[in-house]
């Protein structure tokens, strides 16, 4: 067991450093065993995919070593030699020697077409992709933009779910990282589609990925528990999309619904224009907080409970004024479908 | 081989030429010029690179001084990596091209640009936006990670995007609509199963929807659905053919059901017979079930056939039939279903064999007719049954016929003629082949025109027969112009009219 471990965690390195500038030192046959050693390593992942205790002993000891640019886990043994060549490939710094000798390693021909252990007909099948893929773009519509951040969710799970079962302290280093890089508009988005990837059809969510809402969890936790995030994540949003997502998980409406009150209560009303008005110009404006809250009203009849229960207590609170322009609250019921 | 070499100095230049005027316009004549030579130049390559094989980088240099553009031309356009095996072959083509031992600065350079050329075609897609592939990285994954995935989703999307657009016909929404060719949502479906069975379901909820059947509403519903050209396919067809068996076991055989299926065959053979110059598969990549010879048997038109020579295929048909059905020396008792809806799929054979049996001189009606329509109706018989069904068939035929000659045919006759054929408590022979050959013998025979509407009042005493009635006018005047004058399809059209005026 341990040699295997040892060999998987020196692979990882030397991925790692593919990227780097050490490979200026590599010749043609560096290269040749390093592609050996990827080709080893994807008989040993098809050997032990289906083993437990193996795969779980890799995997506890694989992010250590490598570091981000390593094997990022036991299932990244699969494609480990043809991300190895993309690295090299790509890499200016590979030795002439080296540089020259990889593209026929890499394509020995037609001989090599129907072996599967080797990265030509892997990287062919890659090129391939790729250029459906820009075709596809092509058509415009919605599509790329929709699939994208569906992908983007997807992978973003699965990265969750990489992290390990109770681990929340790893799944919100990679969350405020994200945050942090940006952009972060494309974040709110990713997070919104990712909060939403179960529940299109829990059904088959039940049966497929009874656990799965693991990775929900830890997202949402760390959504509710970084301020400043959720309250982007809150106003770039739109009205319609949040509600949604609103609607599957309570902790987050709720949330959500006191960010709205908190909102309004930076609104002021103008006796010359007759409106409720912003007192800063970052405050959301009347309209906007009518929409949200209409849409929440929209989503789901537990959601539209909510919201008059909390302005209604809210108006009491106030003064319970009946006449408009006294009470934000009052005029806000006025608005919403059932809160006259 | 100085010939060879010649063919291909010219290929060559045609090629490059083709290429240069490919990247300069990217208009839809230019993309669809492509498209049409994409196999002819993939073909090309894999010559090239035959050649290039066994040379080294400065023979290829000497020989082939362009080689470069061209391969950097074929790199940069999308639709040849896109396109089955080219992206593989100009790969290889670039590998033998790398120069082994470089000795000048210009020889290097060319491997670098070799290099670099590789990295794009194995990366062809990339983002439009930057900071989008930031997210990637910073999430750890690479193109390797996500490409599948993302064609997933990009596909989805789009089949989505299509369904929409199609159902709908007028696009109320100003968005950018995507409208493809007949031929692209052929392959969709081809490669999309569930595509596929959405159109089929959308298909069937618009023949079934209503009770009555008019089988001109369902040519037209079906051709629309661009689905008997993709049945082509036997893939396809095979697909399509399930769904209709599995509604047909649901319903117990509801006759709308039988209907559309009948007119989906005979659309599809038409289609079959325009595309006949590409498609060869034979019969029995379309009916596995049943055996090879009654698809063959069945398939032939039976309208083509002139009249008096119709009772020979008539009978072959139902010998095959019955050997399938009722064989048992074989072995294992096969499922007669199977047989059965082989043969329901062509429904004129049936047409003609109730015209067979009514109109023949001879007396004595040819029991292989017999069972055939026996058969048809009550698939489900034991053969005891069967033999019982035939024998009171045949007197029921008998007693038409000794009517219909004796001169003096009454509505009352008829009636009676066909609701005791025996004096037997049992049932008689299936209520609906008993109205199909009434109906018939009105229609067909001068006859039969006299008492008609007495007659057809007679036996309309429900809603449900009505409504049978009603589509078996509709049908003879849909199919049976090879069978009926036109004094006959008059006198359909006009009982049709006052049936569903009835109903």
């Amino acid at each position: 067991m341990e040699p295997l471990v040892q060999q998987t965690e020196r692979f990882s390195e030397l991925l790692a450093v593919s990227c780097g500038s050490l490979v200026s030192t590599w010749d043609a046959e560096k290269v040749r065993r390093a592609l050996q050693w990827a080709r080893y390593l994807l008989h040993v992942y098809r050997r032990f995919a289906g083993r437990g205790r193996v795969r779980e002993a890799l995997e506890r000891r694989l992010p250590a070593r490598g570091g981000p640019l390593g094997l990022r886990s036991f299932a990244a043994l699969e494609s480990g030699d043809a991300r190895l060549a993309l690295r090299l490939l790509r890499n200016r710094a590979l030795a002439p020697a080296a540089a020259r000798a990889l593209p026929s390693l890499l394509f020995p021909g037609p001989a090599a077409d129907h072996r599967d252990d080797v990265p030509q007909s892997r990287l062919v099948l890659l090129a391939r992709r790729g250029s459906a893929l820009r075709l596809l773009c092509r058509l415009g519509g919605d599509a790329p933009r929709s699939a994208l951040l569906r992908t983007h969710a997807e992978l973003l799970d699965a990265r969750l779910h990489e992290l390990g079962g109770a681990d929340s302290a790893a799944a919100r280093k990679l969350l405020d990282t994200l945050w942090t890089r940006g952009p972060r508009e494309h974040v709110l988005d990713v997070t919104a589609e990712a909060l939403l990837l179960r529940e299109e059809d829990p059904e088959t969510a039940q049966i497929t990925d009874p656990a799965g809402a693991d990775e929900t969890q830890k997202l949402l936790r760390w959504l509710l528990e970084s301020p400043e995030v959720l309250a982007a994540f809150c106003r770039h949003l739109p009205a319609r999309r949040l509600a949604s997502v609103a609607g599957c998980h309570h902790a987050l409406s709720r949330a959500y619904l006191d960010l709205l009150t908190t909102w309004a209560t930076r609104l002021h009303y103008d006796l010359q224009m007759g409106a409720w008005v912003p007192t800063q110009m970052e405050d959301m404006p009347w309209e906007e907080l009518c929409l949200r809250l209409q849409s929440l009203c929209h989503a789901q009849p537990f959601l539209r409970e909510e919201v008059l229960v909390t302005l209604r207590s809210r108006k009491t609170l106030d003064g319970d004024f009946e006449v408009p322009g006294m009470s934000i609250w009052t005029d806000l019921l006025l608005a919403l479908p059932g809160g006259a | 081989m100085a010939q060879e070499s010649a063919d291909l100095a010219s290929d060559y230049q045609f090629w490059l030429q083709k290429l240069s005027a490919w990247e300069q316009a990217s208009s839809k004549e230019t993309q669809k010029d492509t498209c049409l030579h994409l196999s002819g130049f993939q073909e090309f390559l894999r010559q090239m690179y035959e050649i290039l094989k066994e040379m080294d980088s400065d023979a290829i240099l000497e020989r082939f001084p362009t080689i470069g553009q061209l391969l950097a031309k074929a790199c940069w356009n999308p639709l040849i990596l896109a396109y089955d095996e080219s992206q593989k072959i100009v790969i290889w083509c670039l590998c033998c091209l790398v120069n082994k031992e470089p000795r000048t600065s210009a020889e290097s350079g060319l491997n670098s640009w070799i290099r670099g050329l590789l990295s794009h075609v194995l990366s062809a897609f990339r983002f439009d936006m930057k900071e989008v592939c930031l997210f990637t990285k910073s999430l750890g994954y690479e193109s390797i990670d996500y490409y599948p995935s993302l064609l997933k989703n990009m596909v989805l999307s789009l089949v989505s995007e299509l369904r929409e657009s199609h159902l709908n016909g007028l696009n109320t929404q100003s968005r950018e609509k995507i409208v493809l060719p007949t031929s692209s949502v052929v392959s969709l479906w081809f490669r999309h199963l569930p595509s596929l069975e959405k159109a089929t379901l959308h298909l069937f909820e618009k023949l079934f929807s209503s009770k009555i059947i008019c089988l001109r509403r369902m040519e037209c519903c079906i051709r629309e659905s661009f689905l008997p050209q993709a049945a082509c396919q036997p893939a396809i067809f095979r697909i399509v053919d399930e769904m209709f068996r599995f509604v047909l076991l649901e319903t117990d055989g509801a006759p709308e059901v039988l209907a559309a299926l009948q007119v989906f065959t005979s659309c599809l053979v038409e289609a079959l017979k325009k595309e006949k110059k590409q498609l060869t598969f034979a019969l029995r990549t379309y009916f596995p079930y049943g055996a090879p010879c009654l698809a063959a048997a069945l398939s032939q038109h039976p309208e083509a056939i002139p009249q008096g020579h119709r009772l020979q295929p008539l009978l072959h048909i139902s010998q095959l039939l019955r050997e399938a059905v009722e064989d048992c020396t074989r072995g294992c008792p096969r499922n007669p279903f199977e047989s059965w809806f082989l043969f329901v799929h062509f429904g004129g054979w049936v047409d003609l064999a109730v015209a067979e049996l009514l109109l023949r001189e001879e007396a004595e009606p040819p029991a292989g007719l017999l069972w055939l329509l026996v058969f048809y109706y009550s698939p489900q018989d034991g053969s005891q049954q069967r033999e019982q069904s035939m024998v009171e068939l045949k007197v029921l035929i008998n007693r038409l016929l000794m009517l219909l000659r004796s001169g003096s045919l009454s509505a009352t006759d008829l009636q009676e003629a066909a609701e005791s054929p025996s004096g037997d408590p049992r049932p008689p022979v299936c209520g609906q082949l008993v109205r199909r050959l009434l109906l018939s013998l009105l229609l067909w025979t001068p006859e039969g025109h006299a008492i008609v509407w007495e007659a057809v009042t007679h036996m309309a005493h429900t809603d449900a027969v009505i409504h049978e009635i009603i589509g078996f006018l509709d049908q003879t005047l849909y199919r049976s112009q090879h069978l009926c004058v036109e004094a006959s399809r008059k006198l359909a059209r006009d009982l049709l009219k006052e049936l569903q005026a009835q109903v």
